[in-house]
């Protein structure tokens, strides 16, 4: 048997060489159908964690801590202490990237011409800069530089709209501990470009210099953590809770609801295209073994003639399929880790950036290999491959001799 | 006959030809239906978030949308609602003003958004009426009574019959400022909504803001959103005479307009990967069926057909596969989108997470031509395109070499 | 009288260098009006070069083909192409006939090709069968014919457009003894009562004993011409 199967082994290779067009064809169909199946995974993913991150790390991050009811009514009678020691180890886990804590509250902003709404944001300056993209979005002047810097970061339409500009005055009222209106004014010291809607509602400063200005000793309104792409946000946000069970912790799916929603969708619909995908594979592998095994059919006469049983002809178009197939496969994989090794450094979309203004920072796709996808898909195609390859070889196995030579002239 | 032939070629490996027709049939029924299914959503998603408050349509003066000053003001609105009347696509139309004020309730106070409407016709326009959880609407007589958003009447820890103080800037300059009563509290589910808004009658803004008749934004409606739509030309027209704005609904939604256009482009990548990934397969088909048969070929070639017959042949096999592949795809297609546009797609679970944006938890495709044919064409005239390849190939043909193959 | 087919010094080369093969050296040949000749030779002796040459379906290495006065070097692929839909006719071995076409289709293509209205093409193809004895086989596809019959087909579609000459590349070879001399028979008989002009490819003996010309090949030489 093992003799049997080691000269089966070596008569399907040599037949993979024998027939260079047929060879060649199937070799396409396989690793080029896997090369999409694998690159476009990769690059449907990094599309769609792109769109994410970009809205994401603007402001909410990975996920939020707040006190109980800060959500509903996001006062400064609903805040909460800076964390205390279970959090904070809780906060430095390996799992989380980064993390910062954050004073945010709802007041106005009054220039010489104009009062407008606003929410301001007491920041951590270093820590901000690991989880958000606004501080690598001020375009004129600076970031702030501590977190008991008492300078205003304001959005460019914002800083417009209040006919105000760097270097210039303006002042903020909001509510202070004792629930009177506080006002004081504050050093504009830098402008951000960022979404209409972020540049409009927010207003950056000093989280300590915020904190006096409505009479605060330390308390925050918010811990934003990120995390990468790869960790179970939903684990995080478990062990977080366990850490401070009165606090409000919630993932991004639960602060945007609506990517959330899209994320989702998009999840299901890279399914059904995968689905699609798989099913035309199939075809495409099935027609050519199906021509490669009617054009062979005299040989497989040839073999049954000498005597060779059905079944072992069956294994025979079975080892070769195996052999084509999983060079075919390699071939795949080869070309679509080389693919996604060539544009892991970036793809630069910035050419789409007027119709994707959500790609507001990078405007740059990173492809990740996807290890278990991989894997998963290539042994499908294979097995896949194997499956459909027997179909058409049982016609010519069963086949008698005779009918079969006959098919040679 | 060499359509004949050709028609009679493609039956010749039946099997193989009916794994084509499906695969191409299976991918162009997909693209129509997720075109007609995302074109669907699309149009609920906009016609939904622009019932709630903002029309399908604005008016406003120039430069108001990018810095909303009170003092940008529309001169004669009842001139240009009644020139609006007149357009067949507009059902209603209904004049606005808005303010930025601090309102407040005792000690605590909250910006907000303050909007004059003219209960008359604003009913046909906005739905928030519809949305008022606790008290009543404003009505047409009512003077001094105020609606709030359900988070802003909770921050100011305002309950119903309450008297709100109203303190802004008059359109002189002069301090606006006006007591109102409490009469309702709506909840729309949009955020910004329920925490910045809130409505008095116009007659008592117009008053508190000494606008003298004037207005910040005329908004319309009609029974669709596409009738807006297609009146575009007229509306802008018409904004042109009166030296306004009009805004549509991409800038009057641009959340909305960012969404679609990014779902767009992430479903335009995954579409044109399975038109390519189909085209391929089925190219590769063909072009195996080609190479079968380069004896017969040898022969048509020795009875006198010339090489140019020959590959147009083959391409009219592959123009016959397509057409007919993509013809079933595309009545397949039709069928199950037809389906879903009676009885709706339910996601379960997602209805908390639309009512934010004041979408409905059930979607309905919308079947359109442009959602059937693009799909379908563009895989036929891929093929049709690529089928350049085998009639090269043919066209290469030495008879002798082709007859002994 | 000008003769259908002349041969002026042809030659013909597989390959280059050392595996080079030679497979005509020097053949000059004229083909009469009026001829029913065998070319007969060992394998690999250069007959069915020789016909591909003679059918315009190959170019010599050296030498010139002419046909009917018309010299083929200068002809293009579409060109030849022309020539043998109305000058030529070919009878193969085998897989003569296109598959999903009936017996009566694929006479009718090539007329098609030479642009006849659609009744004429009908008419004549039917009359065409009949003569070669396969009236009432019309509509069979070549899979429901046998080997004889379907070479009868062959037959009456290569005489379809009265060519000038008729080419057969072993045409028996497939065939049992009966059936092969109904066609050899059909074929001479073609060539008495309308003088079409046959060459026949053949070392077939029953073949050779109807021939009127006699052409024996050997390593790509005519070694032996001979009229009866």
């Amino acid at each position: 048997m093992i003799d049997t199967l080691k000269t089966f082994g070596s008569l399907a290779w040599r037949n993979l060489w024998r027939n260079s067009r047929r060879t060649f064809i199937t070799l396409i169909v396989v690793s080029v159908g896997l090369w999409s199946i694998l690159f476009f995974n990769s690059f449907m993913i990094a599309w769609t964690q792109a769109s994410k991150q970009a809205t994401l790390s603007v402001l909410i991050g990975s996920g939020q801590i707040h006190a109980p009811g800060y959500m509903d009514d996001p006062s400064i009678d609903r805040l909460m202490q800076p964390p205390d020691a279970a959090l904070t180890k809780a906060l430095n886990a390996p799992d989380i990237t980064a993390w910062a804590t954050r004073l945010q509250l709802p007041g106005v902003v009054v220039s010489e011409y104009k009062t407008l709404p606003i929410t301001i944001v007491g920041v951590d300056p270093a820590l901000e800069r690991k989880v958000s993209s606004i501080p690598g979005k001020v375009v004129k002047g600076r970031y702030l530089k501590d977190v008991s810097d008492d300078g205003i970061i304001l959005g460019l339409n914002l800083a417009k709209r209040l006919k105000t500009g760097l270097g210039r005055r303006v002042i903020l009222m909001s509510q202070n501990v004792e629930g009177k209106l506080a006002e004081q004014s504050f050093d504009v010291v830098g402008l951000f470009d960022a979404d209409k809607n972020t540049e409009d509602f927010y207003a950056f400063t000093g989280r300590t210099a915020e904190q006096a200005f409505v009479g605060l000793k330390n308390q925050i309104a918010e811990i934003v953590i990120v995390t990468p792409d790869t960790v179970n946000v939903d684990t995080t946000v478990k062990n977080l809770q366990a850490a401070a069970p009165k606090l409000d912790v919630k993932s991004w799916r639960k602060l945007s609801l609506f990517l959330a929603a899209s994320d989702t969708f998009m999840q299901g619909f890279i399914y059904v295209w995968l689905g699609v995908v798989f099913a035309l594979m199939a075809i495409g592998i099935v027609n050519t073994q199906l021509m490669t095994v009617f054009e062979r059919t005299q040989e497989f006469g040839l073999l049954r003639a000498l005597g060779m049983k059905s079944r072992l002809v069956l294994l025979l178009v079975a080892m070769e399929s195996a052999v084509m197939i999983g060079v075919g496969v390699l071939l795949g994989i080869v070309m679509a880790a080389a693919t996604i090794w060539w544009l892991s450094s970036g793809v630069d979309l910035s050419a789409f950036a007027a119709a994707l203004e959500m790609f507001q920072g990078g405007q740059v796709l990173y492809l990740k290999y996807q290890p278990q996808a991989f894997i998963q898909f290539s042994i499908l195609i294979w097995l896949l491959g194997i499956i459909v390859a027997l179909w058409p070889a049982r016609r010519a196995a069963k086949s008698n001799p005779v009918d079969a030579m006959r098919r040679l002239t | 006959m060499i359509t004949a032939l050709a028609w009679r070629n493609i039956w010749r490996q039946p099997i193989r030809t009916a794994l084509s027709m499906l695969g191409m049939a299976l991918t162009s029924a997909l693209l129509v239906f997720m075109l007609s299914f995302q074109f669907g959503s699309y149009d609920i998603m906009k016609s939904s978030v622009l019932r709630i408050s903002q029309g399908f349509g604005q008016f406003q003066a120039k430069g108001y949308k990018a810095d909303p000053e009170t003092a940008k003001t529309i001169k004669n609105a009842p001139a240009l609602r009644a020139d609006l009347a007149k357009i067949p696509g507009v059902t209603a139309s209904s004049s606005r003003s808005v303010a930025f004020v601090l309102l407040a309730n005792g000690e605590r106070s909250f910006a907000a958004a303050v909007v004059g409407v003219d209960m008359k016709d604003d009913a046909k326009i906005s739905k928030l009426s519809s949305m008022v959880k606790q008290g009543r609407p404003l009505n047409a007589t009512d003077t001094n009574a105020i609606v709030l958003g359900e988070g802003l009447a909770r921050n100011l820890r305002l309950k119903l019959g309450d008297t709100v103080t109203m303190l802004g800037s008059g359109l002189d300059g002069s301090v606006a400022a006006d007591a109102l009563k409490l009469v309702g509290i709506f909840k729309s589910g949009v955020p910004e909504l329920d925490r910045q808004v809130a409505h008095v009658p116009l007659a008592r803004f117009d008053e508190a803001f000494g606008m003298n008749g004037q207005v910040n934004i005329v908004a319309i409606t009609g029974n669709r959103l596409n009738d807006i739509v297609n009146d575009g030309r007229k509306l802008n027209a018409l904004a042109d005479k009166y030296g306004l704005a009009y805004l549509d609904w991409g800038a009057l939604a641009p959340g909305i307009k960012q969404a679609i256009t990014l779902d767009m482009s992430t479903a335009f990548i995954m579409y044109l990967t399975l038109v390519v990934v189909v085209v391929f397969i089925i190219l590769n088909t063909l072009y195996m069926s080609v190479l079968e048969r380069t004896h017969e070929f040898g022969i048509l070639l020795a009875i006198g057909m010339k090489p140019a017959q020959i590959g147009k042949m083959v391409w009219a096999e592959m123009i016959f596969l397509s057409l007919v592949g993509n013809g079933i795809g595309i009545l397949l297609g039709i069928a199950i989108t037809l389906y879903f546009q009676k009885y709706g797609i339910v996601f379960k679970g997602m209805d908390a997470i639309y009512a934010q944006w004041g979408l409905p938890a059930r979607f309905y495709p919308m079947l359109s031509t442009f959602s059937t044919f693009i799909g379908p064409s563009a895989i036929v005239i891929s093929i049709v395109v690529l089928g350049v390849i085998p009639y090269r190939r043919v066209l290469g043909l030495e008879p002798v070499e082709a007859m002994s193959s | 009288m000008q003769p259908i087919v002349s041969c002026r010094g042809l030659t013909k080369t597989y390959g280059k260098g050392a595996l080079s093969v030679q497979a005509l050296r020097e053949v000059d040949l004229e083909i009469l009006p009026g001829d029913f000749a065998t070319l007969a030779g060992p394998s690999g002796s250069g007959k069915t070069t020789l016909l591909n040459m003679i059918g315009a379906l190959d170019k010599p290495t050296t030498g010139e083909v002419a046909i009917d006065g018309q010299a083929l070097q200068s002809l293009n692929a579409t060109a030849l192409s022309d020539l043998r839909l109305h000058k030529i006719g070919f009878v193969f071995q085998s897989l003569n006939l296109i598959p999903v076409l009936s017996a009566q289709e694929n006479i009718e293509f090539v007329l098609e090709l030479q642009g006849r209205p659609s009744k004429e093409r009908a008419e004549r193809a039917r009359e065409a069968l009949k003569n070669v004895g396969l009236e009432g086989m019309e509509h069979r596809r070549p899979a429901a014919l046998s080997g004889g019959q379907q070479q009868r087909v062959a037959v009456a579609r290569a005489l379809i457009s009265n060519p000038a000459i008729v080419l057969a590349d072993e045409p028996t070879a497939n065939l049992d003894s009966k059936t092969a001399l109904e066609l050899i028979s059909l074929m001479y008989r073609l060539n008495q009562e309308n003088g079409t002009t046959f060459v026949i490819g053949t070392h077939d003996p029953r073949v050779m004993e109807h021939t009127k010309r006699h052409i024996e090949l050997l390593d790509g030489k005519i070694a032996n011409d001979t009229r009866r």
